[in-house]
């Protein structure tokens, strides 16, 4: 293997990236060319000076702030409906008041062409309905 | 025994079912790595605190759509990626190369000062490198990623990274020379 090729490969070299046969070529070559050793041994000394440099920890308080947030957020999900939700709870509303509308005058038909005058909401409703017809278009 | 991958799993499988115990317990295990990782991008605790913060709340919310076809690991990185990406990329550098090392403040220990300063080095290298170098970097060296990893986590392929990776280094090698030549690291 040649310098151009082996220096190519030393940053996956270093990562452990490369396969196996590939690996030891590098090793072989790296063995042999002190230029390319010393490139290595470059790559290396940053990577330990990279893995040596300490960052601060995060706050205690880290952790807490956000399972609050997660918290809040979860009881804003379960209080808000979905649209899908918002959709369909119109839509059933629909249906029963078309459903009451369609029904009233079922009962309301009904009650007319017995002649029953039957207590109750529709009945009541009826019966002065009936009266007013006979005097507008005659028993028959 | 149990792997990583499986543990989280378990474990975000409970959470999407709404156990914020469980959600907590992944909360507790990445907050520092995760951390460390949005302090490396953008050199500033509480700037990294914050996104840390915001990563584990936009990674609640999108849960449910998480297919765990991919590591929680990852996925979680990819979010944090996506949120500091942007707002690191156009920002100048905020510290200056320390090129020079003066001799250490009597009263200082000088082994605390020397570390001290390879670390204002460190982060002040870090941040001359272009965002997406940086953070290939980031994850390479502090999370121990492999590449496969860090193409998820980063959104491109192993190839991209391994170019990443390369020209970090090269950078990296050209920030850090002036202070090798004067035998402070």
């Amino acid at each position: 293997m040649k310098c151009n090729k082996t220096r190519k490969l030393l940053s996956r070299y270093v990562d452990g990236e490369l396969p196996p046969r590939d690996r030891e070529a590098v090793e072989r070559h790296v063995e042999a060319c002190p230029g390319c050793r010393r490139e290595l041994e470059g790559l290396r000394a940053d990577a330990d000076l990279l893995s040596s440099a300490a960052g601060p920890a995060p706050s205690d308080w880290l952790v807490t702030r956000t399972m609050a947030e997660v918290r809040q957020e979860s009881l804003r999900r379960t209080v808000r409906r979905p649209a899908w939700a918002r959709v369909l709870a119109t839509a059933a509303a629909v249906v029963l008041v078309a459903a009451g509308a369609w029904f009233g005058t079922v009962l309301g038909t009904e009650f007319v062409r017995n002649g029953d005058s039957q207590d109750g909401l529709y009945g009541e409703q009826v019966e002065p309905f009936a009266e007013f017809a006979a005097a507008q278009f005659g028993e028959e | 025994m149990e792997s990583r991958r499986q543990r989280d799993d378990a474990l975000v499988q409970k959470a999407q079912k709404g156990d914020l115990g469980a959600f907590e317990v992944l909360v507790r295990a990445y907050q520092r790595p995760l951390f460390g990782y949005l302090y490396r991008m953008c050199g500033n605790p509480d700037e990294a605190e914050e996104m840390a913060q915001a990563t584990f709340v936009k990674a609640w919310q999108a849960l449910s759509g998480f297919g765990r076809r991919a590591a929680f690991k990852t996925w979680l990185y990819r979010i944090a990626t996506n949120l500091c990406i942007n707002r690191v990329t156009r920002r100048k550098p905020t510290v200056e190369l320390p090129e020079t090392l003066t001799g250490p403040p009597r009263e200082e220990p000088e082994a605390h000062y020397r570390d001290q300063r390879r670390d204002e080095l460190v982060r002040a290298a870090l941040e001359r490198l272009p965002a997406d170098q940086r953070s290939a970097l980031a994850l390479a060296t502090y999370e121990d990623m492999s590449y496969k990893e860090i193409a998820r986590s980063l959104g491109k392929t192993v190839r991209a990274v391994d170019s990443l990776l390369v020209r970090a280094r090269q950078n990296l090698r050209r920030l850090l020379e002036p202070a090798r030549k004067r035998g402070a690291v």
